[in-house]
């Protein structure tokens, strides 16, 4: 339940930048607590995966949108690689957790 | 490079620009060395650029899903309409065009604007761009580098008042940053495009009520008038034209213009005709051009001792005030026209009335002048531009002391000054500043001396105090006024008499464009009509409408047809607009149709009995005091 949360909010901070990226706002004094989702989403992930490839490059690429200050690369990496990365384990846990039926 | 789809590219271009292809071929452009272009593939496998430029370096689209590029652009401006214009900046990958053009109708504009040639030339080595060369859609690209020269013919040709509020624009991801130098005064030049095409038509709008009266008040003095084409070439070209505007820095060097009195010749505007006129200086000219100008402006003793440079459509107090000398130019009144190409038919020496180029101000007609004149110096005078010591006019213009502005107000903002600093300026100043650099520019012959002493920098324009500009310039000796004195009026007999005719005949053509609104407003009703029932014929349709265009072939040839249009451009404006909203169906269409041509047509109606009342009031008792004054002339 606890790690379901932990990944929800990580999406729900993305989100926000995304936004504010979009509507070229002031994006930068939200990422620290953006980026600490994303990293607690990220040990959830690789606690229940440690063979996930996929993790290191991602944040590879999330750094460097944010050092370059390339919201084009940033947007695109947050939004169709963070986000889908801990949406696709978020909906993991969702089956998971799923209670059984009676008949099934 | 990938040489198959470069070929294919080159192919697709040459079919449609020869000259590029031949241009980008023989390598005759010039690159950047500063930027450089490098490609990147996505997750997904398409071809994304990084460019660096100055120490940045930043992708134009992103590595995961790179085939939603634009999307969000087009989820938030929700359609495209049809006859829409859509200016694109930025062609890199051109999937954000592809995706564009799915959502638009073959009726849609497009205009693409590449700001760095390096980013074009890549794109044509690595990215199929065949289908921006080749499809139906109208597509206008401008490439710097390649033909920046023609962005002002595409929007000329792309976006005009019909469409204006349909424009979109999108601005590719990170071109902002990367090309500020190309992409700030590529939006810039689009806005002032944007704010030209919204200030023709408010002008119009603003005046056009007031315009008929102007015109059939003012047009009698033709009679005596003169044509400012008698002035061409008037003066040897080292006489130079002093141009007095009425900006706020006049007030600091209005005594110095006695210096230049016989030396120059001085034009200066209707706003700066007072205080010139209070401090005992008598120009050789005064320009007005506004239909709307009080008359106070021009209430002295003296003003009628200046010819007046005018035309038909400027308010009526300033014509009637002056009786000295009137030059004419071009007010494009359609009634006009057709006295002057009438006159001139049975008059051989009758003159021509020309246009006076003009940047939308008074100053600009009278910069024009002093050019078609024949000065190759022009000086300018109280031509701040701006708001020097936070005041639009000088002293004793409008008021005797002219009051603040309220300098906290966004009307205005901050542009060079002439001495390096800043000063407040507002938009129609600005716009006229771009006028006169630009002139300046074109007109690599003529020198221009900005002796205002204060207000906005005029790049182009040498700066001098006006007293160093009158030594140094106006050393011989002209009499502007000799020659003046010896001019011919515009009309000789025979066209004085085709003028009397024409007037005389303006009550029954009015008329006759009544009569013609009553017929066409019958076929709309009928149009209206037919579009209700849920069936008709096509050849019932074609029957309709092409009554229908002979009715508005006549409204927009026919003279008088076209000063009543004049006097309802308001009207226009309205409708104008909503010409492109698509209606669901073709019924609703033809609905529309008939509804609004049966307004435009009723609004005549009511104009052309306005029109025929104020010219019983005008024209008809001129008229005829005219002809008894010639009958007594005669005996």
């Amino acid at each position: 339940m606890e790690e379901k949360k932990i990944l929800q909010d990580a999406i729900d901070k993305i989100d926000i930048i995304c936004e504010r990226i979009i509507k070229k706002e002031n994006y930068l004094t939200e990422m620290p607590t953006c980026v600490q989702a994303v990293n607690h989403a990220c040990l959830i992930i690789l606690e229940n995966n440690q063979a996930d490839i996929e993790i290191v490059p991602l944040l590879e690429d999330m750094m460097y949108g944010m050092t370059q200050q390339d919201e084009v690369f940033l947007l695109d990496v947050l939004r169709f690689g963070v986000k889908e990365k801990i949406k696709i384990n978020l909906d993991l846990d969702k089956e998971d957790n799923k209670p059984e039926g009676i008949y099934e | 490079m990938n040489r198959e789809i470069y070929a294919k590219n080159i192919e697709s271009i040459r079919k449609k620009y020869p000259n590029w292809a031949t241009f980008i071929e023989e390598k005759e452009y010039s690159f950047h060395p500063h930027i450089r272009v490098d490609i990147d593939y996505a997750k997904t496998g398409e071809i994304i650029f990084r460019v660096s430029n100055k120490g940045k370096i930043l992708y134009l689209n992103g590595k995961y899903n790179p085939s939603y590029a634009a999307i969000d652009w087009l989820n938030s401006i929700k359609q495209i309409e049809d006859f829409a214009t859509v200016v694109i900046i930025g062609i890199h990958d051109a999937i954000h065009i592809r995706n564009i053009l799915k959502t638009v109708k073959p009726t849609t504009n497009i205009l693409i604007y590449e700001p760095s040639i390096e980013v074009f030339l890549k794109a044509l080595e690595e990215v199929d761009l065949t289908f921006l060369f080749t499809e139906n859609i109208p597509i206008g690209i401008v490439v710097e580098g390649i033909n920046e020269k023609e962005e002002k013919l595409f929007f000329y040709n792309m976006i005009s008042y019909d469409t204006l509020t349909m424009l979109k624009v999108y601005l590719s991801g990170n071109y902002d940053k990367l090309f500020p130098d190309k992409v700030s005064p590529f939006v810039d030049e689009l806005k002032k495009h944007v704010v030209e095409i919204q200030k023709n038509w408010n002008t119009v709008v603003r005046y056009t009520s007031v315009n008929a009266n102007n015109i059939f008040h003012n047009c009698k003095y033709m009679y005596e008038g003169y044509s400012i084409q008698s002035l061409e070439h008037m003066l040897p070209s080292d006489i130079p034209t002093i141009v007095v505007s009425a900006g706020p820095s006049l007030t600091k060097n209005i005594e110095d213009l006695k210096l230049a009195m016989g030396r120059a010749n001085i034009i200066a505007t209707d706003t700066a005709m007072k205080p010139l006129l209070n401090a005992g200086i008598i120009p050789d000219f005064f320009v007005v051009v506004d239909g709307l100008k009080p008359g106070d402006l021009f209430q002295h003793k003296d003003i009628s001792r200046v010819p007046m440079v005018t035309m038909n459509a400027i308010s009526i107090e300033p014509m009637q005030l002056h009786n000295g000398k009137k030059f004419y130019y071009r007010s494009g009144s359609a009634l006009e026209m057709e006295i002057i190409k009438k006159a001139l038919e049975k008059d051989t020496s009758s003159i021509d009335v020309p246009d006076l180029a003009s940047g939308g101000s008074v100053a600009t007609s009278a910069y024009s002048l002093g050019i078609y004149m024949g000065s190759r110096t022009i000086i300018l005078v109280g031509q701040d531009l701006a708001m020097t010591g936070n005041r639009t006019h000088a002293d004793g213009t409008f008021k005797d002391k002219m009051d603040e502005i309220d300098t906290k107000s966004r009307e205005y903002f901050e542009i060079e000054a002439i001495d390096g600093g800043k000063v407040l300026t507002r938009m129609d100043f600005k716009l006229y500043l771009d006028w006169f650099e630009e002139q300046i520019k074109a007109q690599s012959w003529i020198r221009v001396i900005d002796a205002t002493e204060g207000g906005a920098k005029i790049h182009g324009a040498e700066i001098m105090t006006l007293k160093e500009a009158i030594e140094k310039n106006c050393k011989k000796k002209f009499n502007v006024r000799y020659k003046v004195s010896r001019m011919p009026q515009m009309f000789g007999e025979k066209g004085k008499e085709e003028f009397l005719n024409i007037l005389e005949k303006i009550p029954g053509k009015l008329i006759e464009v009544r009569k013609k609104a009553e017929i066409g407003i019958h076929q709309y009703e009928k149009l209206e009509k037919i579009s209700k029932k849920k069936q008709y014929t096509q050849r019932e349709i074609e029957k309709l409408l092409k009554q229908i265009g002979k009715t508005n072939k006549y409204m927009e040839e026919d003279y008088m047809a076209c000063m009543v249009n004049d006097s309802l451009k308001g009207i226009e404006a309205a409708l104008r607009t909503s010409i492109y909203d698509k209606k669901e169906e073709a019924r609703d269409e033809m609905s529309d149709i008939a509804q609004n041509g049966k307004l435009m047509l009723q609004a005549m109606q009511i104009a052309t009995d306005e029109l025929l009342e104020l010219s019983e009031r005008t024209i008809v008792p001129f008229t005829k005091k005219q002809r008894e004054k010639n009958v007594k002339k005669e005996r």
